[in-house]
């Protein structure tokens, strides 16, 4: 029998790890709670299609299943997820990569939006970005910087979220944030893309 | 049919079955005693190269003429010195793959594994570790050519001027010694200079830098005493 997803609301992460480990049905509010921020990820780090992006969420979701035991206090539940999900995503995507399908057509601009708080401004009402261009730019930065800009902008994780779903030192994800945003700005003067703050 | 419940019969129809905590905690643990255990043979690898230098006679090389470096470089113990390199990034490997310890420094981690064999090394040195260790290679690998065997290769040199062995007799200004093949040779050391802890006593083993001048004939321009463990004041005769 399902559990009723209202039941979970008041529930942490953790303790549906812990109820999920004796009751699958638990799983699946796990999933619910996660289910589009997942999709939203995937779809910012791949190009894949919504369909798809769904398709790689149940494969991680499953992997996550196998690996239940594995997870522990040490860390979120979300940056374990995320990092399931972000290994899942990568893997089909080398997949895709080497059929020669791996650049986007369409941008979907709301994927992008949060980008503002990249480039370092408050005043919301003077924010004129076309965030289109943002996710394009994105997408033609090396992939180490894309994806810290993402996590950290897009996914707004802090620096140990980040250091969890990576699986790099804090350290190195204050550096390569640094010389993400500068690269950032490189890429998009190279594509003759200006922001105004 | 919602995702989360295509999910769930998913698991259900296939069978998934989750890994036991059991294998998890395992995992973690080899990591941990790889990372341990790494340590301990880096340590014993680096007092052998504590043991190694301590035993080299690198004052006796002032007095070379020519090829310092490849002297230098042949008294290097590089199979230790491989060793400690090898078991320092196998004990970095294991740390980086225990469950976090991708969290830490790659600086850091390299820097205190480092710490971590020379601490240990240094003290099996001074325990007496390292030389035991070292016997035990030599006994038992065939193969391995002990700091002792090296040591007698390169102080049984006589044409490059290195000479060494035993001394069966002594007079005035010379000294015959028999080599570690049994040759024996006139040694003359007058003007030599003579390092510490040299009686020049017959069954004095030494070692002598200098050169042949005859056949069997040998000016020695420095004396040391085969095993190094101490100074003392040199002595010109």
């Amino acid at each position: 029998m399902k559990t009723p997803i209202q039941n979970c609301k008041n529930i942490s992460d953790e303790e549906l790890v812990k109820k999920s480990l004796q009751n699958i049905d638990y799983f699946a509010c796990i999933y619910e709670r996660y289910e589009q921020k997942l999709i939203r990820y995937i779809l910012r780090i791949s190009s894949f299609s919504v369909e798809e992006a769904e398709d790689i969420l149940q494969e991680a979701f499953i992997k996550a299943w196998r690996n239940l035991n594995e997870f522990n206090k040490d860390l979120k539940f979300s940056s374990w997820i995320y990092r399931i999900v972000r290994n899942t995503t990568i893997t089909e995507w080398k997949k895709t990569k080497s059929k020669g399908r791996d650049k986007k057509q369409d941008i979907d601009e709301e994927l992008f939006r949060n980008i503002p708080s990249l480039l370092n401004t408050e005043k919301e009402a003077d924010q004129k970005f076309d965030n289109k261009n943002i996710g394009k730019i994105l997408q033609l930065m090396p992939e180490k910087y894309r994806e810290v800009l993402i996590l950290k902008f897009l996914e707004e994780k802090n620096y140990q979220e980040i250091s969890d779903i990576l699986k790099k030192p804090n350290g190195t994800i204050a550096t390569l944030i640094n010389r993400a945003k500068k690269s950032f700005y490189e890429t998009a003067k190279q594509e003759d893309i200006s922001f105004i703050i | 049919m919602e995702n989360s419940q295509k999910l769930l019969e998913k698991i259900q129809k296939q069978k998934i079955s989750q890994k036991s905590r059991l294998q998890f905690t395992l995992k973690n643990a080899f990591f941990w005693s790889l990372f341990t255990f790494s340590i301990i043979i880096g340590g014993l690898s680096f007092s052998i190269i504590v043991f190694a230098f301590s035993q080299t006679d690198f004052d006796l090389l002032s007095n070379i003429p020519n090829s310092k470096v490849e002297l230098f470089l042949g008294l290097l113990p590089f199979f230790w010195i491989f060793s400690s390199l090898a078991f320092l990034f196998v004990s970095i490997f294991g740390i980086r793959h225990t469950k976090t310890g991708y969290r830490h420094s790659p600086f850091l981690v390299f820097g205190s594994s480092i710490i971590l064999s020379i601490i240990l090394g240094t003290s099996l040195f001074f325990i007496g570790g390292a030389e035991r260790m070292e016997q035990i290679f030599a006994e038992n690998i065939p193969i391995y050519e002990s700091l002792e065997e090296r040591k007698i290769s390169r102080w049984s040199l006589p044409e490059n001027g290195f000479l060494s062995g035993r001394i069966i007799e002594k007079e005035e200004t010379i000294i015959i010694i028999e080599d570690w093949n049994g040759k024996k040779w006139e040694v003359d050391f007058k003007g030599a200079i003579i390092k510490g802890r040299v009686f020049l006593e017959k069954n004095e083993k030494i070692k002598i830098v200098g050169k042949i001048s005859e056949n069997d004939i040998f000016i020695a321009r420095q004396i040391g005493p085969w095993e190094r463990i101490g100074k003392r004041l040199d002595i010109k005769y």
